[in-house]
């Protein structure tokens, strides 16, 4: 299945003035990964600088700390199972500030939300 | 900011530092805090959303005495702490600090109580199994968790800093050096005293276990100066599932196996039934109690090791020879739990589990492995949790010392007692000690090593060499082992070591959410664990509950009634042993012909009370 993913940079110099850089992938028709799966993928082969929360994760659907909007909708990264969609528009949660493409200081850092 | 700035851009003082954001992490904050001492905590993730203690089943054990005294009708009191103490020394194959053990037994039932507190604010499902086992999920230990640090004033806490450092002053420590990891800046914190929390290693490629188990907190400890032991023993999990992809690393078939809620063929590539292969007074054994983990992982080790197993390593749950009836009953009561537990019904843990039911009401089967899910090795501590260097606390699954080389109770309850030991210890210290104090050219030094690797020359890639650490770790140093497999692994450790690390680079040369950086540093850590583990694995000739050596297969009370201890010496790992405390239960003297012959011996004394 063809997979096309649109992902919103927060670098200026992002080589879609919109802000977005695209992505286009084949996996086999049975893959089931997940977007988490294809971010890792893309940065490990295809393009390094891409960010999203990676660093302390569970991978599977626990610690809610890889929030991103999936098509407008915010979802766990590692749960969303890709499915050979028209297109897929990833972009960072809320209007926290954006750390680096999709991390934030709302998945993350020292927000009251995660302060106890 | 770019390139190789390495002054510090924060520094952080406090009177007490907790290094970690799990169980652990939170009852040392809570037990410092309470002894009156300014607090901060260290999360390399964030406090109750990372580590392993949120992906525990999760179980909370306690004696029958104390759950009874809970409030807990139903507990068996003939369940006592001694029985416990018992069976965690003797199923431990006598390799406990009998103090230890004595303390977890001890000190078990108050914090567990004080726990469900928090818990029952979670309004999360928390099940009584008698004879003494609470059963939650670990959402809800990690929920429970910021509660009970939210309700205890004078904890700071700092997430997404991640400590790679401790920072000593003669011969004291004083602190920690780290990295913000969302701003990559570089932090230095000034404490008087400090626990390690930061739970265990996993050196293989099969993970069911958190992002976070790299080994980071037995890597600094053995860099400052202080002893690991019983590295060699590492807590597998059998039954996980290896495919399909999305539900890989996923502890449901072994949760459900153990449960009794599905009753599969477990399937070679020969169409053998594993069970069959397992003497019924072991499977027995295996029924009901935490034996199912090292007598399963053994047989289905042997399996994979004599070519009946997937290339994967796996095994087959296999649902095409059991009744259908029994399966659909079983599925409907699974599903009736995970809707009490987790609310959702046909999910657990994120993933939509529908299509596993499908293979099962089709007869169909799931691929099952064994992964390493526990590190029963870690840092050398008394039973007040000093590490023997001065300052330095640690506690839960990155220290050692408790369960010798088979758990059969819970890491929970273990996080829940020492976590706590070890805040107040450190506080204890804290108050007695004078102020600490950097020493300049070290901290100079340890910010050099973290922002060094942005001018290390080198094309190869941080996740390239965490592949051939775990190529190593996959190969020769399994459950079963032997000494050429386990040398090749030492062999290639070492070649990693003085020929991968120099030449990793880093691509981005940008410090905000530098993930490369952090993996680059995090595998450094994870080598020094695995290391160890192989060393001790190496010099331990015998075998002992999890570590199996082929060509030792003897558990050998006369000579190895002893732990492997791994210090640093003039750069250099060196290997030490000591006996055990041993002063309430005692060993046997003879051997026995491998462990399994030991865990017959086991299943023929008193076993009354099981889990």
């Amino acid at each position: 299945m063809r997979i096309h993913l649109k992902i919103k940079r927060s670098r200026p110099a992002s080589s879609d003035p919109s802000g977005y850089d695209t992505f286009r992938l084949s996996l086999p028709d049975e893959a089931r990964w997940t977007i988490l799966d294809v971010l890792d993928h893309i940065r490990m082969e295809v393009d390094h600088s891409i960010a999203y929360y990676r660093h302390s994760i569970c991978g599977r659907g626990v610690c809610s700390r890889c929030l991103a909007k999936i098509n407008g909708k915010v979802e766990r990264i590692c749960e969303y199972v890709v499915a050979g969609q028209d297109e897929i528009v990833l972009e960072p949660i809320g209007d926290q500030s954006v750390v680096r493409d999709l991390v934030t200081r709302k998945a993350g850092g020292q927000s009251p939300e995660m302060q106890p | 900011m770019a390139g190789s700035t390495s002054s510090v851009q924060r520094i952080i003082k406090t009177e007490v530092l907790i290094i970690g954001g799990g169980v652990t992490g939170a009852l040392a904050a809570i037990g410092a805090a309470r002894s009156g001492c300014k607090v901060t905590l260290a999360a390399k993730g964030s406090l109750g959303r990372s580590g392993n203690s949120i992906m525990a089943v999760a179980t909370l054990r306690v004696d029958g005495e104390s759950a009874y005294r809970s409030g807990q009708s139903k507990a068996d009191r003939r369940y006592t702490k001694d029985v416990l103490f018992h069976n965690i020394v003797k199923d431990g194959y006598f390799l406990s600090e009998q103090n230890l053990a004595k303390r977890y037994v001890q000190e078990g039932g108050k914090r567990v109580d004080e726990f469900l507190g928090w818990g029952r604010q979670t309004r999360q499902r928390i099940i009584f199994i008698p004879p003494g086992v609470w059963l939650t999920t670990g959402k809800a230990v990690g929920a429970a968790c910021r509660i009970g640090v939210r309700q205890t004033p004078g904890i700071q806490v700092f997430n997404d800093l991640w400590i790679h450092d401790l920072l000593t002053n003669q011969n004291r420590v004083v602190g920690a050096v780290g990295v913000d990891v969302l701003s990559g800046e570089l932090i230095a914190i000034q404490a008087r005293a400090v626990v390690l929390a930061t739970g265990g290693y996993q050196p293989y490629s099969f993970k069911c276990s958190h992002s976070d188990m790299t080994g980071d907190g037995m890597a600094m400890a053995y860099r400052a100066g202080a002893s690991l032991a019983d590295m060699e023993f590492l807590l597998f999990l059998p039954a996980v599932m290896l495919a399909p992809r999305v539900h890989r690393g996923s502890i449901l078939p072994f949760v459900l196996y153990v449960s009794r809620l599905i009753e599969p063929h477990i399937a070679n590539t020969a169409g053998e039934n594993l069970v069959e292969k397992i003497p019924p007074a072991l499977r027995a054994l295996a029924q009901g109690t935490e034996w199912t983990k090292l007598i399963y992982s053994y047989y289905w080790a042997k399996e994979i090791l004599n070519g009946r197993a997937t290339n994967r390593g796996g095994l087959f749950f296999d649902f095409s020879k059991t009744s259908k009836l029994k399966h659909i009953r079983g599925g409907l009561k699974a599903y009736l739990i995970l809707r009490l537990m987790h609310h959702k019904g046909w999910v657990y843990q994120g993933k939509s589990i529908k299509d596993l039911y499908r293979t099962i009401r089709n007869g169909g089967r799931w691929e099952v492995g064994i992964s390493n899910q526990y590190a029963l090795g870690g840092i050398v501590i008394d039973e007040n949790t000093a590490t023997g260097l001065p300052g330095l606390f640690a506690g839960g699954e990155a220290a050692s010392g408790i369960f010798g080389a088979n758990r059969v109770a819970s890491a929970l309850s273990e996080g829940l007692v020492f976590g706590y030991l070890s805040g107040q210890a450190a506080a204890g210290y804290a108050r007695n000690c004078e102020e600490a104090r950097f020493d300049k050219q070290q901290l100079e030094a340890a910010l050099q090593r973290l922002a060094g690797l942005f001018d290390q020359d080198g094309s190869l890639r941080a996740w390239e060499v965490n592949r051939r650490l775990e190529k190593a770790a996959d190969e020769g140093f399994g459950l079963l082992r032997n000494e050429a497999r386990l040398c090749s692994a030492l062999a290639e450790v070492t070649r990693i070591r003085e020929q991968d690390l120099p030449r990793i680079g880093l691509r981005g040369q940008g410090r905000a959410y530098n993930l490369e950086w952090l993996q680059a540093l995090e595998v450094e850590n994870r080598l020094t664990c695995l290391e160890a583990g192989i060393r001790a694995a190496l010099a331990r000739e015998e075998s002992r509950g999890f570590h199996v050596r082929e060509d030792f297969p003897q558990v050998d009370n006369a000579k190895w009634l002893k732990r492997i201890l791994c210090s640093r010496a003039n750069g250099a790992m060196v290997i030490n042993t000591r006996r055990p405390l041993i002063d309430a239960v005692t060993p046997p003297h003879g051997p026995y012909d491998d462990i399994m012959a030991y865990a017959a011996h086991r299943s023929r004394e008193a076993y009354a009370y099981k889990y």
